[in-house]
């Protein structure tokens, strides 16, 4: 067995058979990852509500259904991490805000259930951008999460707290949701993996919504197979879920080490290294150079209408999100953070037919993703492009031309949350601090995700970034 | 005309129908000011016959080319 400070940090992959074997306990386990939330949560601020006893009480069952033959699968006995915006009955769910600091569902969401039912065992509520409006995870109420790999930095957001809590050893794996960049954005930060499905394969009931035409529910892990391993539980259909596609679930894992030969990798020509920082862009040609020495086939494509992501994005969301908060916004405007409420109340100006322009900016732009997906099976782009900033860093300068965080945080990631399709996310560069700086984000066809997990894994087969830890 | 701290209160107060305190609306004013006018400055032609997406509408089986076949 793994010594006392590795098991927190390893994968699922690793620890499930263990645990199946019954050479570690999921009691051991649980343990040592709620010392490990005690000793550096100070320092990070991943969770939002910590399920101590809940947790030991959940891995004592698995524990006795493992003992008794009753084994339910890689999740069984698995410490995972819930972003606060996914309901768990019994358990307050504040979406990281004061405006619902008493509000305590009586449902799981789907995506919790399922975990629930494969034998997850739940450590607790994540911190998040409030409302996962933003990209911070500098929440006015529950304080900032800090970025396990340089304190005093953002780890992104909204699902800020997801991926610190991973990075830093806090849970072996966590949920989140992605709107504009919210799964990718922290995944990349804290160098970790990020998986956004395809809309519509993974249900969004109870996750509550920031857009509802764009959020999507996924898994965040330390490498690409504990991602898929994750998607196998939480995919498919739900009837609670209109969004949701009676389609067939494949095993994520099963052609995941198949590697790159004969795969067409797409490298856009326009926009995606636009304004991008020295050691991102580096970093991510360097990758994408990798892919291709891997056996993969690289083609240059053209992304037309992509440079209007940003407007189409932020059209949408604005109106959808006011809608949603139309009756907190009457009842508890002042528990809001000052700069949520003026992000929600803005949506009243966004007129029907304002709203109606982006949604037919974004039919453009899934038509010119549909169209470069003729010529390729992935296409392959930076994830993000500037490393960390510091905390309550409102703005970022490349090239010259000075944007907002969010802005610049959401650029290369917000044109797939329009499109809809599969993107997964994997570190690709780290700095002499041992710091991640650069990821590169997979880009799929709808449904495909088993394409995008094997690119990935390929490429994360080649480094040694899924190993490396913070020095907290 | 960019839009103003008085068109967001007049707004609020005519339509939707509640108060909104002036520093507020100011940035209010401020965040949606731009969406709006470079959403307005896309040149709208290429828009025609263009439906609005409301939801997206995956295929499946995922699409592929028929290359895609002789893999």
């Amino acid at each position: 067995m793994s010594s006392y400070d590795d098991l927190p940090f390893l994968p699922v992959t690793e620890l499930a058979p263990l645990l199946r074997s019954r050479q570690l306990s999921p009691v051991e386990l649980t343990r040592q990852v709620l010392e490990r939330i005690e000793a550096v949560e100070p320092k990070v601020n991943a969770y939002i509500t910590v399920l101590a006893d809940e947790a030991m009480a959940q891995a004592k069952a698995a524990e006795r259904n493992i003992t008794m033959g009753n084994y339910l699968g890689p999740f069984h006995g698995i410490p995972v991490g819930l972003k606060d915006l996914l309901m768990t009955r019994g358990v307050r769910t504040t979406a990281g805000s004061a405006a619902l600091e008493d509000f305590v569902p009586d449902e799981d969401a789907t995506t919790v259930t399922r975990l629930r039912q494969a034998g997850a065992i739940f450590t607790g509520k994540l911190n998040m951008h409030e409302f996962a409006f933003g990209v911070t995870t500098n929440n006015w109420t529950f304080g900032p999460t800090h970025n396990p790999w340089m304190p005093g930095h953002i780890p992104g957001g909204s699902s800020g707290g997801s991926a610190a809590a991973v990075a830093a050893g806090e849970c072996i794996a966590a949920l989140g949701s992605d709107t504009g960049g919210s799964i990718r954005i922290p995944a990349a930060l804290c160098g970790n993996v990020g998986l956004m499905p395809t809309y519509g394969r993974v249900s969004r009931y109870g996750a509550l919504a920031l857009s509802w035409s764009l959020d999507h529910v996924g898994p965040m892990t330390r490498t690409v197979s504990d991602a898929a391993l994750m998607l196998n539980v939480i995919a498919g259909y739900d009837p609670m879920d209109t969004a949701t596609q009676p389609v067939p679930v494949p095993d994520y894992t099963e052609e995941i080490e198949d590697g790159l030969t004969g795969l067409r990798v797409g490298v856009p020509r326009n926009y995606f290294f636009d304004r991008i920082h020295p050691e991102v862009k580096q970093g991510v040609e360097g990758a994408i150079a990798r892919l291709g020495e891997l056996g993969a086939e690289i083609v240059e494509v053209d992304l037309p209408w992509i440079e209007h992501s940003i407007l189409a994005e932020f059209g949408i969301v604005l109106a959808e999100a006011t809608s949603y908060h139309e009756h907190l916004l009457r009842s508890r405007a002042d528990k809001y953070a000052p700069d949520i409420r003026v992000l929600l109340e803005a949506g009243e100006a966004i007129s029907g037919p304002t709203y109606l322009k982006a949604q037919r900016i974004r039919t453009l732009i899934k038509q010119s993703f549909r169209a470069a997906m003729e010529l390729c099976d992935v296409i392959a782009t930076p994830t993000l492009p500037h490393p960390p900033v510091p905390i309550g860093q409102e703005t970022v300068t490349i090239d010259g031309v000075e944007e907002t965080t969010l802005n610049c945080m959401v650029r290369y990631t917000c044109p797939v949350d329009l499109s809809g399709q599969p993107a997964i996310v994997v570190p690709c560069a780290f700095n002499d601090q041992n710091q991640p700086v650069a990821s590169l984000q997979l880009i799929g066809r709808p449904f495909d995700e088993a394409t995008i997990c094997r690119a990935a894994r390929a490429y994360e087969a080649t480094t040694d970034f899924a190993t490396r830890r913070p020095a907290l | 005309m960019p839009l103003s701290r008085e068109a967001v209160e007049r707004l609020f107060a005519e339509q939707v129908g509640r108060d909104i305190p002036p520093d507020v609306a100011e940035a209010v004013a401020a965040v949606a000011g731009p969406i709006i006018d470079g959403l307005n400055a896309i040149d709208p032609e290429p828009l025609w016959l263009v439906e609005p997406s409301t939801v997206f509408e995956p295929r499946y089986p995922a699409e592929r080319s028929d290359e895609d076949e002789l893999l």
